[in-house]
């Protein structure tokens, strides 16, 4: 397979002056940690690599902010340089390096896929998908494109590969459940309520929408997070827990709390509003079909139905 | 990629994955973690993300489906310990057996050093025994092609010869000391091949077995021999061990009149033999060996038993000692018997095995072998015409009386001590 691009991005005029911003020691410790002379990289290669991934995150700093050396080396020595390599070797048309990742990682490729699928079938042809599209027979203007190029070492190779999956098959489902019958979405229609519960007053729940509003804008991120996945994607606590890195139990302790504190702050709100204590208490047991809130709007505020792929592989 | 206007942009998916691999900074995490919390096609993809990542940990047979997840068994978290806990556990099974079988030899070791040292208490015929003992017996130097002239061994009869080999791993000077299990795997060996035994013959077959009867080629009715299916057996079993030992005895004194004398009783002929420097021969005849050997003494006897006759080593398990132990070796004269059970120790009964009394210890080392021989006299170099008076005694010879009864016990180490009374023993 021919190289499909350059292994790295920075100028060749460029390097110089970023080399000399970095510490040399350093380069030299993570070329050797990198084993990237095995895989056929030389060492300017390497070195270009490693300034393109350190000057795309800002060495895991924030924008406008120069990061110093000890920054710098402590971005460098959290990146995966092993996979990294791997996968520059690749995408530079390696034969050995394509080998070592067949072997590595083509079955849980397709293991990934198919937990992912949830079916043998569709998950093969993911990663099928995936795999040619790795391997570089999809071209951009004339040119391969190989997706093992976005991969810049942050997090392991196979990680950056099950997400891909993940997202293409997210994204096919999303795309093709909008040419979904009308008839299938029936079942999952809320069902009517048992029984008539007294209507509040007009203003009363108004008022309630705002106080909901408010109460989940004041919630950090943490927290929204853990409502939206267990409430609204009804995920389960184990899938949360692994996703934050926490376990099972500390998730819904935050999640108990966060639930708490939202109708503790909803109560505030309603009070602020000028309801008494027992009015508050009256207007959350309104019925949450009277209320003129979509708190998957409230949650998820990115309109991400028409989301914008940035970095599609 | 950078997050910020995150609410139009997603995260790639290097960055979701080092999200859920907590590859993140404080503020990058951040970050993606304020997309997700408004995200939901973010939130799917990292979760599906996660569920493979667990499906791939779990193993490649559930990736395929949507296993649940177990929660884990409290012992998996043992796993890692199981295995040094299972070496320590070998490693204290190996050294409590390696710890009884030092302390069953130390007792063995220490028993025997007792007796030993029991033996050096004034006894009047302690005095009788050579300073440097014979490592043969003259009973063993029988079978010699060179013998000199006018020694005991002379006595044997021309027509048949019987064998007993002790083999003795432990050399000649200390004498193999078995223990406790290993004498009761000789023991349970003996039992093992079960002919028609001495006891299923009646008493008077059971004292022919227990005086030796099977080897002697005369002297005995072939009447009462043959009365039954089990003396026939006995007598084709011994035939064939016969000329299996003169066939081995050809080849034996062949190669030791090849051999050069080793010094050790080497007038004698073949007086040693065997395994050299690790085994001890013993050659006796059938007329001089009236009683079984002990085959506790050594695994080349219980092989020598079980080539030959077996009805006669049935026979000394039958007695019941005072001690409770097996017997190894029997002589009978008469109504007189003499045991010895497998620690060494000696019984004598008056009648014929009824009631047994021990016999001081009057010998050194171990005794293993009890016999009856007639008195060596120099004038009955010839087989001499006298009747036996006793009805039990069967042994090859016949033809002394009862007061020329002598008997031989022979310890582990080949030396000989002699009694006429079978209570007091003098060194040879």
């Amino acid at each position: 397979m021919a190289p499909a691009e350059s292994v790295a991005s920075v100028a060749e005029a460029e390097l110089p002056a970023l080399q000399g911003a970095m510490d040399g020691r350093l380069l030299d410790e993570l070329w050797r940690a990198s084993d990237a002379a095995g895989w056929g990289l030389e060492r300017d290669d390497f070195d270009r690599i490693l300034l393109d991934v350190g000057t795309t995150w800002n060495f895991g700093q924030a924008e406008g902010t120069v990061a110093t050396r000890q920054e710098q080396a402590s971005f460098f020595r959290g990146l995966c340089l092993g996979d990294l390599v791997l996968a520059r070797a690749c995408a530079a048309g390696n034969e050995r390096a394509w080998e070592h990742f067949i072997a590595q990682h083509r079955q849980p490729l397709i293991r990934a896929a198919n937990a992912i699928t949830g079916s043998e079938t569709l998950g093969r042809d993911l990663a099928d998908q995936l795999y040619a599209e790795l391997y570089g027979l999809n071209t951009r203007e004339g040119e391969r494109r190989c997706p093992l190029l976005s991969y810049r070492g942050r997090g392991s190779l196979m990680g950056w590969l099950r997400t891909t999956l993940a997202q293409r098959h997210v994204d096919h489902y999303r795309r093709s459940r909008r040419l979904k019958p009308l008839d299938d979405t029936l079942d999952e229609m809320d069902a009517p309520a048992a029984e008539i519960a007294p209507q509040p007053h007009a203003g009363e729940l108004s008022q309630l929408e705002r106080a909901v509003e408010d109460a989940l804008r004041g919630r950090d991120a943490e927290e929204r997070y853990l409502l939206a996945a267990y409430y609204l994607d009804r995920q389960p606590l184990l899938q949360i827990a692994r996703v934050l890195g926490v376990h099972e139990a500390t998730v819904s302790r935050k999640l108990k709390r966060a639930t708490e504190d939202t109708r503790k702050q909803v109560l505030t709100n309603l009070w602020r509003g000028g309801l008494s204590r027992r009015a508050a208490e009256e207007a959350l047991g309104a019925d949450p079909r009277d209320l003129n809130v979509n708190l998957k709007k409230l949650l998820q505020n990115s309109q991400t139905e028409a989301f914008k792929e940035q970095a599609t592989p | 990629m950078s997050v910020k206007n995150q609410h139009e942009i997603h995260p790639d998916a290097e960055m979701l994955s080092a999200f859920a691999e907590q590859a993140l900074g404080e503020r990058e995490r951040g970050e993606v973690l304020e997309h997700l919390a408004a995200c939901g096609r973010c939130r799917q993809v990292i979760a599906l993300a996660s569920e493979a990542s667990g499906a791939e940990v779990a193993g490649p047979e559930v990736a395929g489906g949507r296993a649940p997840v177990r929660p884990r068994v409290w012992f998996r978290s043992w796993g890692l310990a199981l295995a040094p806990l299972a070496a320590v556990a070998a490693s204290a099974v190996i050294a409590i057996y390696v710890h009884e079988r030092d302390v069953e030899r130390a007792a063995e070791v220490a028993r025997v050093e007792r007796q030993q040292a029991s033996e050096k208490a004034p006894m009047p015929l302690q005095a009788q025994v050579p300073a440097t003992p014979p490592q043969v017996g003259p009973a063993q130097e029988t079978a010699g092609a060179g013998g000199a002239p006018g020694e005991p061994a002379r006595r044997a009869t021309p027509k048949r010869q019987a064998h007993v080999v002790f083999i003795d791993p432990g050399g000649a000077e200390g004498g193999p000391i078995l223990t406790a299990k290993e004498e009761q795997k000789l023991d349970r060996a003996m039992e093992e091949p079960a002919p028609p035994s001495a006891e299923a013959q009646g008493p008077d077959a059971r004292a022919q077995g227990m005086t030796g009867a099977a080897f002697a080629p005369s002297g005995t009715s072939p009447d009462e021999k043959k009365e039954s299916d089990a003396a026939l057996y006995d007598e084709e079993r011994k035939r064939q061990a016969d000329a299996e030992m003169e066939a081995r005895d050809k080849r034996l004194f062949a190669a030791k009149r090849k051999a050069p004398a080793d010094g050790h009783g080497s007038s004698g002929g073949a007086a040693r033999s065997g395994a050299v420097g690790s085994s001890e021969q013993v050659v006796v005849t059938d007329q001089q060996l009236q009683t079984q050997p002990a085959p506790a003494t050594s695994a080349g006897a219980l092989m020598r038993f079980r080539s030959g006759g077996l009805s006669g080593i049935m026979a000394p398990n039958a007695v019941h000692l005072p001690s409770e132990l097996p017997a190894v070796s029997i002589a009978h004269a008469g109504e007189w018997m003499l045991a010895i059970d497998n620690t060494g120790a000696l019984f004598f009964s008056e009648d014929s095995g009824a009631n047994w009394e021990p016999v001081t210890k009057q010998w050194t080392g171990r005794a293993v072998l009890v016999r009856k021989n007639a008195t060596p006299k120099p004038e009955e170099a010839a087989p001499p015409a006298a009747k036996r008076e006793s009805p039990g005694d069967t042994s090859g010879s016949g033809t002394v009386s009862e007061s020329d009864i002598v008997f031989e016990l022979l310890n582990d180490q080949g030396q000989v001590w002699l009694s006429t009374d079978g209570k007091t023993w003098a060194a040879r």
